[in-house]
């Protein structure tokens, strides 16, 4: 049986099979090799994946949702109509919707998969997108770092030798990987990233900048108009070469702005410093120069913008690659992944060894200042090679104490508050003097960047294993099931018309955002397509589908909703 | 162990046949099928890669005298040793541009030093016409002098900026006023902007010390700069020049600034509303000391308590004994008696279960603890647990009605930890004081 390999990506998602001659990505049922991560739900509570519902994100914007992998590993739940969902939920949708599709294309059932996330997820994001591959039926083989993915799209690609430096800047999140390929081992020396930086946060960039200009508030728009005046922005970004002048609707008043390459640098630079910081550390990090790097290699359809590049290629001298497509990189990687793992015919001649990217560790008694709260001890440090285990002793800190707390985190910071907490287990000490009783503590942390925690207490010999009392974003076992089966009668629109429903839904768009004859124009179209489609003659629907994909094609010189 | 011997290796320069031996090695040592076989090899790898190279520059040098080579070897062990420490950031990155700002006291101007380009003197060329290559730098030099110009400018322009709102009088300044720094086009240039990062940490520590260490900036302008210069990503080399202390203080507003949630929340597009994690109950921090709540207290609480007991039950019972006394005809006639009788029939069990209820509730207490900012706790002054709360009632009935006259003269010299406290291994926490002294203490 198949192994999938997934991108489940913050704005597009995409799968793949590795068939022997090589990867093969796998096109939905609209005939897109990128599925749209928004999910929907309509009037009559059926829950919609993809373009369909990017399209709806506009007008219906209280029942649609996009960029909700941000909420992963969180405790937040988005109201979509009646029904309140988790990110772990809403990405076991678009996960299920993927399956789907692969299922049609290989015509057997698809239960196993590789998925990629961003190199620089915690522990809690990643429980997350494992469950919610769990959730929608899957069992996640391997989760992949995706600069490591499109790292090995790359070099099997490329056949190339040499130290690479992959940055990835998808829709939400940052990664920088930092590889070296050589003799059929492909090994990460460092990652580093940032969790909060994407395209989404340029487009945020540039309208919180029109806002100000005009004193106005986030708040202040209603959602419709703020999704318009996100897709306007959008779309500027996509065109930036050349001057532009938009005109855009800001509650009750029209303005005209100006985008221009300049301005456009003047709004994002902040972003563009947090970028370097990132790529900075990685280096750092692994204790390489600049000069050492071979190639720079862009991944992930931000990595377009020229004024990214071009501050890429300031910081190292010379232009960065793209020869793939950004886009769909990723996904190749975790398809060829997901082939090494079935041990698929020509790839068992690659190994893949990854570095955890954050520094686990435990909280300790601070006795300089205790107002400070406690220090953070690390465990395993960061971009240490994995698999990895280490073990550390930690004794009691007073007299005649019965438990240690242990808690788990992660992060740099020598503080331990400040740092991402993972849980925490307590385990029960015999009583004496402080200083006396000791634990071991073995955190182990696998090829998935997943961790598990062990304790030992020395004098008893019991072993204590992890057990969280409160992941934010976790499900419990119970939760898992009520879960479960709350998404089982879920009601899914069907896979076949979801062309038809595609088309409806973006003449919907265009007709709400056009006027005068346009608008009459879109509206006859629609209808004569509404009569079609209830004649369910399938020669006349092919027909008039075609007309009237032409027709909004010319009403919209591109579609990349 | 040794490095060569793992690899199957003699000792060499050559760091291709380290590599190629290592993978050779690395198909049999899968890691996710041999995951402690991996990690040694890895390391063997790692170690025989830096002595490799070690050999090869010490062989480079020309130098390949036996003494000279276990030198290499040692300073190798040691160089490996750091590299496993815990020290994340090493305490010099030579590779990175050096940082612009003079180290000589802060109350001297800052002048801006050459190091905004990566401009390393004109290096020796191969031979050519010695005409041809001055033509050359003179032809190059004029726009990377004038570019130098323009940076140095730049650089004095935003810190004089920068100084005059640190040292603006009356109002403070916004956030919103700081945005010039990131209109700069010169910020994209590496070498500026760790100048620049520098040059301001550098004012800021200046400005500590003037103010007795009262952090110069407020978290929300701290936080926006942070983003904008990394100092908490570069923290190691800045301590490095400024010293833990001053660090810390300066960048200390950071440590209260959470406006995370916010940030997560902005980038979701659509969906009607975000539902918050409810917040868990008593999630501010327990105070350092915590202290038992003496006899008199105990007893005051009780008596509130008994007199809400009271307040609660006086009024039911007395309209359900109107309604009997009208069923049996006695019209409306009660006898205190027969009501008091009732009532203190009733009120021990109401205050046991009240107790029962509330003690293990969000709360923590009774109400009459709770207006004496009383908590019931575990052994690990958390929330009991139901039954754990069942318990101590229990225990609470026993020992006091069994025995009540020894157990109130024994829980007198027990100072707050009463007998039923200890027999239901719970305790009853003054929090209320508990606080109080902390902040004292502060």
């Amino acid at each position: 049986m198949a192994i999938i390999g997934i991108d489940l990506g913050t704005t597009n998602s995409a799968c793949g099979v590795w068939t022997g001659q090589g990867v093969e990505l796998i096109s939905n049922r609209l005939g897109d090799v990128l599925t749209p991560s928004v999910v929907g739900v309509d009037g009559s509570g059926e829950i919609m994946v993809g373009r369909t519902a990017r399209q709806r994100l506009i007008h219906h914007s209280d029942r649609t949702v996009a960029a909700f992998k941000r909420l992963m590993g969180t405790d937040h739940k988005v109201t979509l109509g009646d029904q309140r969902f988790s990110a772990t939920e809403l990405s076991s949708l678009v996960l299920r919707s993927l399956k789907e599709d692969a299922e049609t294309y290989l015509g057997e059932p698809v239960t196993e998969a590789v998925i990629s996330v961003p190199a620089y997820f915690n522990d809690n994001q990643r429980h997350a997108t494992k469950q919610a591959a769990e959730l929608a039926g899957l069992t996640v083989r391997r989760l992949i770092n995706e600069p490591t993915a499109a790292a090995m799209a790359y070099g099997l690609h490329e056949k190339q030798e040499g130290l690479f430096l992959i940055l990835d800047l998808g829709g939400g999140t940052f990664d920088v990987s930092l590889l070296e390929f050589f003799d059929g081992v492909m090994e990460v020396h460092a990652s580093a990233g940032d969790n909060f930086l994407g395209g989404e946060d340029f487009v945020d960039a540039m309208i919180d900048d029109v806002l100000a200009e005009h004193e106005l508030s986030r708040d202040a728009l209603p959602a419709s108009a703020m999704q318009n005046l996100y897709l306007q922005m959008e779309g500027a970004k996509r065109r930036l070469g050349n001057a532009q002048t938009l005109s855009l609707k800001l509650g009750d008043r029209e303005v005209t702005h100006e985008v221009t390459p300049e301005w456009f640098a003047r709004v994002v630079t902040p972003l563009l410093l947090r970028v370097k910081h990132p790529i900075e550390r990685a280096l750092r990090d692994a204790n390489l120069h600049p000069d050492k790097v071979d190639d720079v290699v862009l991944v992930g359809g931000s990595t377009r913008l020229a004024l990214f590049r071009s501050t890429v290629g300031k910081m190292f001298g010379r232009l960065p690659s793209c020869h793939l497509d950004p886009d769909t990189v990723v996904a190749v990687g975790a398809t060829i992944q997901a082939g090494l793992l079935a041990r698929g015919e020509g790839l068992d001649d690659v190994v893949l060894t990854d570095v955890c990217p954050y520094t686990l560790g435990t909280g300790v008694i601070n006795e300089d200042n205790p107002r400070l709260g406690d220090y953070f001890l690390p465990i395993i440090e960061r971009n240490s090679v994995v698999p990895i285990s280490v073990e550390r002793h930690l004794s009691t800190a007073s007299d005649n104490q019965t438990k240690m707390k242990i808690r788990i985190y992660q992060g740099e910071n020598r503080l331990v508050e400040k740092n991402v907490y993972l849980g925490e287990l307590s385990v029960t000490v015999p009583k004496g003097p402080r200083g006396q009783e000791s634990v071991i503590v073995r955190y182990s942390y696998d090829m998935n960047g997943l961790l598990e925690v062990d304790v030992k207490v020395e004098s008893t010999g019991k072993t204590y294993y992890q057990l969280i009392e409160h992941t934010p974003g976790a499900l419990s076992e119970d939760d898992k099931a009520r879960s479960l089966q709350r998404l089982a009668v879920l009601k899914f629109h069907p896979r076949d018309g979801e062309e038809n429903r595609a088309l409806l839904a973006r003449g919907e768009r265009l007709y709400e955002s056009s006027l005068g004859d346009r608008r009459e124009f879109i509206a006859d179209l629609m209808g004569r397509f509404e009569q079609v489609l209830d004649r369910q003659n399938p020669l006349d629907i092919a027909r008039v589908q075609k007309e009237v994909k032409e027709a909004l094609d010319s009403l919209e010189s591109e579609d990349w909703f | 162990m040794d490095p060569w011997r793992v690899l199957g290796l003699e000792a060499t320069e050559d760091t291709r046949a380290v590599k190629r031996a290592y993978a050779r090695l690395l198909k049999s040592t899968r890691p996710d099928e041999h995951p402690q076989q991996f990690q040694a090899l890895h390391a063997a790898y790692k170690r025989a890669l830096g002595l490799a190279e070690q050999r090869a520059r010490a062989a480079a040098a020309g130098d390949t005298e036996p003494e000279t080579e276990t030198a290499g070897k040692r300073t190798e062990k040691a160089s490996t040793a750091t590299a496993a420490g815990t020290q994340p950031i090493p305490p010099e990155t030579p590779e990175w541009p050096a940082p612009v700002v003079p180290d000589d006291p802060p109350a001297a101007p800052v002048e801006p030093e050459p190091a905004f380009q990566d401009q390393p003197p004109p290096p020796a060329r191969d031979p050519e016409p010695a005409w041809a290559a001055a033509r050359e730098r003179e032809e190059e030099r004029e726009p990377e002098e004038d570019e130098w110009l323009a940076a140095s400018r730049e650089h004095e322009r935003l810190l004089t900026q920068c100084q005059a709102l640190l040292e603006r009088e009356g109002q403070p300044a916004e956030e919103k006023e700081w945005r010039f720094l990131a209109n700069s086009a010169w910020m994209l240039d590496s070498a500026f902007h760790h100048g620049l990062g520098d040059a301001l940490m550098a004012r800021l520590v200046e400005r500590l010390r003037q103010q007795d260490n009262k952090p110069p900036l407020d978290a929300v302008i701290l936080a926006y700069l942070n983003s904008l210069f990394d100092w908490e990503g570069r923290r190691g080399l800045l301590a490095a020049r400024f010293g833990d202390t001053a660090m810390d203080r300066v960048l200390a507003p950071l440590d209260t600034n959470s406006s995370g949630d916010q940030a997560l929340l902005q980038g979701l597009r659509g969906g009607k509303e975000t539902v918050p994690p409810s917040r868990q109950a008593n999630t501010e921090p327990a105070p350092e000391t915590l202290y038992f709540t003496g006899m008199t207290l105990r007893m005051v609480a009780i008596v509130i308590d008994l007199l809400v007991v009271a307040a609660l039950l006086v009024m039911p019972i007395w309209v359900v004994s109107i309604v009997v006394a009208d069923f049996n005809g006695t019209g409306g006639d009660i006898s205190l008696e027969s009501f008091m009788g009732v009532f203190l029939i009733l009120a021990a069990p109401a205050y046991l279960l009240m107790a029962l209820v509330m003690e293990a509730g969000p709360g923590q207490a009774t109400p009459g603890k709770r207006m004496l900012g009383l908590r019931v706790t575990s052994l690990e002054f958390e929330r009991l647990s139901f039954p754990h709360n069942l318990w101590r009632v229990m225990a609470f009935v026993v020992v006091n009605a069994l025995t009540s006259k020894v157990v109130i003269l024994v829980n007198l010299f027990l100072k707050g930890n009463l007998l039923h406290d200890r027999v239901s291994r719970s305790y009853v926490i003054n929090w209320a004081r508990s606080q109080r002294e902390q902040k004292d203490e502060q």
